[in-house]
């Protein structure tokens, strides 16, 4: 027999929108780790007489005002932004899955201060949740990812419980606390395994607000700090001669938009793969 | 009954395309409706009832796609006509019921503004128009005080009023036919009961002819006039009801007769049908029923039997079967032989069935004074702190002894606290005040570590097989847990044997332990729920409503097996169900629930046998005969469980009974022993009463069903 994650990765591969979200993640992720070795460029490199041109075979996606080379910054600016959504969905994930799950499980008392807790902080817009911690905290890459970790945990917090309330009903649950189950294990083991789906779509969406969000603080000055390239702060530097040169933000706009939609087919792909029913119409799905 | 044929469907196919292959729901039914009859179209479910009477109405959608067949209506075939002038017919000749009637109300809306609304879109009335006639809908269905209700949401009524709301709004435009779906299916039996009353009424006064699609065996014999069998998309049968009832021409019918659990023949092994529906996306060749039949011969693998009617010398031609042997089988003998073994119980008086669990030793479980409360829902955490404090009395000063090796049937209807106090009893919930003593043990003053251990000794068994079992694990993981728990087999392949060993003890096979639960039946995944729970080796089990969710064939396995397994493993049941029926098939002592209080407790012969009280009478009276012929006058319950957050005062019984005097208001009555071990908790057993007068009532209660004028009054 394969062993279940085999067999996952498998049905994933087979999967005809996972496929394409496979194919774009990965293409991304390469070029991440990879493509600054290739395409070395040096981001405070300036190359004089060679601003704004639009795109051409030598600068595929043109060049900006300091008549550097968009593609080579772009693919710079992977590394950062990925970093950023990998680092917040990661923290926000795992945080939100605690307390969402706890505070559904243990009703009453926890759960009233986790959510009074959440709505205080969902009652602010994430950016400015996000701004409020930066100016405590002072600007900084790292201390971006963290404003926004904590400006998304509420979001996932929320969607856990609300899911969670659900599934605490089920009998299962009960069935494992007849027979003597632990708090622990009846939540990661029973509850935990059957929120997946709503997870992961959250994570996806969580991943493409906070390279946007990411942006604007970079916009703001922040986040990260010049010499270090953001897709965010490719595109507020294109923001004002979007009229005479749009490719400086149109391109790096157009990376964001491609990373989110890999991610949302994988995300799609995977809640099919995970379902335990496994009849879902692939075609029904976008 | 005029023989006018209003509704005629001819070889209608229903298909669905699924991912897996097209799924033949309804392959080639054919009846047809009679003005001002209830036509019963019964069958488990995956038969294709509900697909029948939606395709009727043309409410397939896709995948859904009806491929053949006509439904000729008023002269034309509703099959054919445009969609527009079907939804003309829609609710204004032929109207739906659904089973869950809290979801086919609109909760934004008042029910008198939906029925209105209604009348307004499809007969032109004008507001003052519309509200009179909802108001005479409303009170027709009898709904109480329908001027006041005409305002009220769907969430300020009961179940059984949102139904009776559900069948004003499909008698609104004054249809020719009502299509019901299971429209009493979510109910409770004294609910159910009043529904088919109203359904019957309507037929009688207003000649509407119904459509009543139904699992129940019961709900068929005691409402309908002519009954369609279906199986694996197919009507198997057709005739009469009292003939499909008593003298049954199909294999599958005769089946489902002898499946279903009747009252007085207990603790006898049910018939049960062996195997499973089959699989609509590759039905066998042949009769789709020969691999479950016990009577298959070689041509019925190969040629599909059409429905046909029976030899002319047989009654009439309006009984008609599918089966290739029906003049080779002794139908009759087979039906008689179940008869007599009934009979010959209740011919000579009934040898009492000894109690299993009754020994001189003390009761494995022993629970005094229990009492559990919960807070209501509406109730905020504030409101709670400083607000008028309120609770839900879900289990109210219960005290019950269970001793080891029996079964406990505990019966009530829903909302009477049944599955809470199964719950305390089993320690999953931590009662309020009282005491739970197991084997000596109280359980309430366990510490955690010592409690864990005793749950090896104590397991439950669920009502729903889906619920139950967690979809993202597999059948070998679900049972193998409680292993690791408590047994500590460390050993993967001890443990791997070990649930094998439990899967065949619950009639499943060892290469299913590796499959989803998804992968299975809902027979099969309630066997697979009870396997945990026996995985441990409990003395002791809860079953909670454990066959409530199946189908009757089904139902009576589940039921031998848990028989079966009393007996192999010396197991000690409380089984909790609202079904009578099942209760005293199993049960050696039956306890009574009504709004969180034991009012009659005994062994389950002298449950059924007078004096009872009032409500357990009338859950009796509410149980739909098998035998339409047995015009017993049914005692029609009244009105629903009040509101266990205020139950009222002195009887908690008093609003309903039909009994009632004047101390029941104030006075909580005292329980009264009967013979050996039979409690009734009620006022009518007071010593200070007449005995001749308690004797004529029993008298009375023997005679079954009681003419209300000449009820016991208080004065």
């Amino acid at each position: 027999m394969l062993s279940p994650n085999w067999t996952m990765l498998k049905e994933l591969a087979a999967h005809r929108l996972g496929q394409i979200g496979l194919a774009i993640v990965a293409i991304y992720g390469i070029l991440a780790v990879l493509g600054p070795v290739v395409f070395t460029v040096d981001p405070s490199a300036v190359a004089g007489g060679e601003r704004y041109l639009g795109p051409s075979l030598q600068y595929p996606f043109g060049t900006d005002g300091y008549g550097r080379d968009i593609f080579a910054l772009t693919i710079l600016g992977a590394r950062v932004s990925l970093y950023v959504a990998v680092v917040v969905v990661g923290i926000s994930t795992t945080l939100g899955i605690i307390f969402g799950l706890i505070s559904a499980y243990f009703s009453d008392l926890v759960d009233e201060a986790i959510m009074r807790a959440v709505d205080v902080l969902l009652a602010f817009p994430g950016i400015l949740l996000a701004l409020v911690i930066i100016a405590i905290l002072g600007p900084g890459l790292n201390r971006a990812v963290l404003a926004l970790a904590i400006a998304y945990t509420p979001i996932m917090t929320r969607i856990v419980r609300g899911n969670a309330l659900a599934i605490r009903e089920e009998e299962y649950v009960l069935a494992a606390k007849s027979y003597g189950e632990s708090h622990w294990r009846i939540l990661f083991r029973e509850m935990l395994p059957n929120l997946t789906s709503v997870v992961i779509v959250q994570m996806t969406i969580t991943f493409a607000f906070s390279i946007l969000s990411e942006a604007s603080l970079s916009y703001l000055g922040l986040s990260a700090q010049p010499p270090q390239v953001t897709w965010g702060v490719l595109i507020s530097e294109g923001q004002s001669v979007i009229g005479i040169a749009p490719w400086v933000s149109v391109f790096p706009g157009l990376t964001i938009m491609f990373t989110v939609l890999g991610l949302t087919l994988l995300g799609v792909a995977l809640r099919d793969v995970l379902d335990p029913q496994g009849e879902v119409n692939m075609t029904q799905d976008i | 009954m005029s023989k006018k044929s209003i509704l005629e469907v001819r070889d209608l196919h229903t298909q669905f395309e699924t991912d897996s292959g097209v799924v033949k729901a309804v392959d080639g039914v054919s009846f047809s409706l009679q003005q001002g009859e209830i036509y019963g179209l019964v069958g488990e479910s995956g038969a294709g009832k509900s697909v029948t009477g939606r395709s009727i109405m043309r409410l397939i959608d896709p995948p859904g796609n009806i491929t053949d067949g006509t439904v000729r209506f008023n002269d034309e075939n509703l099959l054919t006509l445009p969609m527009a002038e079907v939804r003309d017919i829609r609710g204004n000749e032929i109207a739906m019921i659904f089973q869950n009637a809290m979801a086919a109300l609109n909760p934004g809306y008042t029910i008198g503004t939906q029925i209105s609304d209604v009348l307004q879109r499809h007969k032109d009335f004008n507001d003052k128009q519309a509200r009179e006639r909802t108001i005479q809908l409303l009170s027709d269905v009898g709904i109480p005080d329908p001027e006041a209700r005409f305002d009220s949401y769907p969430h300020q009524l009961s179940g059984g009023m949102c139904q009776r709301v559900v069948i004003a709004m499909a008698l609104s435009c004054d249809p020719d036919i009502i299509i019901a779906d299971e429209p009493t299916t979510a109910l409770d039996v004294t609910i159910q009961a009043q529904i088919l009353e109203l359904l019957s009424d309507l037929r009688d006064n207003y000649g509407i002819t119904v459509l009543l699609i139904t699992h129940n065996m019961g709900v068929v014999a005691s409402t309908c006039d002519r009954v369609g069998v279906m199986y694996a998309g197919e009507v198997v049968e057709e005739g009469p009801v009292q003939d499909i009832v008593a003298k049954p021409r199909h294999p599958y019918t005769m089946g489902l007769m002898q499946a279903v659990p009747r009252l007085n023949d207990a603790r006898e092994r049910l018939e049960s049908i062996p195997g499973d529906m089959p699989n609509l996306l590759k039905t066998p060749n042949g009769c789709s029923f020969h691999p479950r039949c016990p009577y298959d011969a070689e041509d019925c693998r190969n040629v599909d039997p059409s429905l046909d009617p029976l030899s002319p010398d047989d009654r009439s031609t309006e009984r008609r079967t599918a089966c290739l042997r029906t003049d080779e089988i002794d139908f009759d003998r087979e039906m008689a032989e179940m008869a007599t073994e009934a009979d010959g119980k209740e011919g000579s008086p009934k040898p009492k069935i000894p109690n299993r669990g009754r020994t001189d030793s003390d009761p494995l479980i022993e629970a005094s004074n229990l009492q559990k409360y919960f807070d209501p829902e509406s109730q905020s955490w504030l409101d709670r702190l400083i607000g008028e404090r309120e609770y839900v009395h879900a289990v109210d000063d219960v005290s019950l002894d269970i001793y080891e090796g029996e079964t406990l049937g505990l019966v009530g209807e829903s909302g009477c606290g049944k599955t809470t106090l199964g719950r305390v009893l089993s320690h999953l919930y931590e009662p309020d005040a009282g005491t739970v003593v197991y084997a000596g043990t109280d359980l309430t003053e366990l510490d955690r570590r010592k409690l864990k251990s005793m749950r090896g000794n104590i397991q439950m068994i669920f009502q729903d097989p889906v619920s139950s079992l967690n979809p993202r694990k597999s059948v070998y993981e679900i049972i193998s847990r409680p292993l690791e728990i408590h047994q500590n087999i460390a050993d993967e392949v001890a443990r791997r044997e070990r649930v094998e060993e439990l899967l065949d003890s619950v009639g499943l096979k060892p290469e299913h332990a590796s499959r989803k639960p998804h992968a299975f039946s809902g027979g099969q995944k309630q066997r697979i729920g009870i396997a945990r729970a026996l995985a441990v080796e409990p003395d002791f089990i809860v079953a909670d409503e454990p066959v409530s969710a199946l189908d009757v064939s089904i139902q009576a396995k589940i039921i031998n097996l848990l028989m079966d397994l009393q007996e192999e493993f010396n197991l000690t049941y409380v089984f909790i169900a609202h079904d009578l029926n099942v209760v005293q098939h199993i049960a050696d002592r039956i306890a009574v629930m009504y709004l969180g209080e034991i009012i009659e407790c005994g062994d389950a012969d002298d449950i059924f046998t007078p004096p009872h009280h009032p409500y357990t009478e009338m859950l009796l009276s509410s149980i739909p005969p098998l035998d339409p012929s047995a015009e017993t006058d049914r005692i029609v319950p009244r009105g629903t469980p009040p509101s266990p957050i205020d139950p009222p005062s002195g009887c908690r019984f008093h609003t309903r009974c039909p009994r009632a005097m004047e101390e029941c208001k104030s006075v909580v009555p005292a329980d009264h022993q009967f013979g050996e071990d039979h409690t009734i908790t009620c006022h009518l057993f007071d010593d200070d009463r007449d005995h001749a007068e308690i004797n004529a009532l029993i008298a009375e209660q023997e005679a079954y069903g009681v003419p209300k004028d000449q009820l016991v009054d208080s004065d």
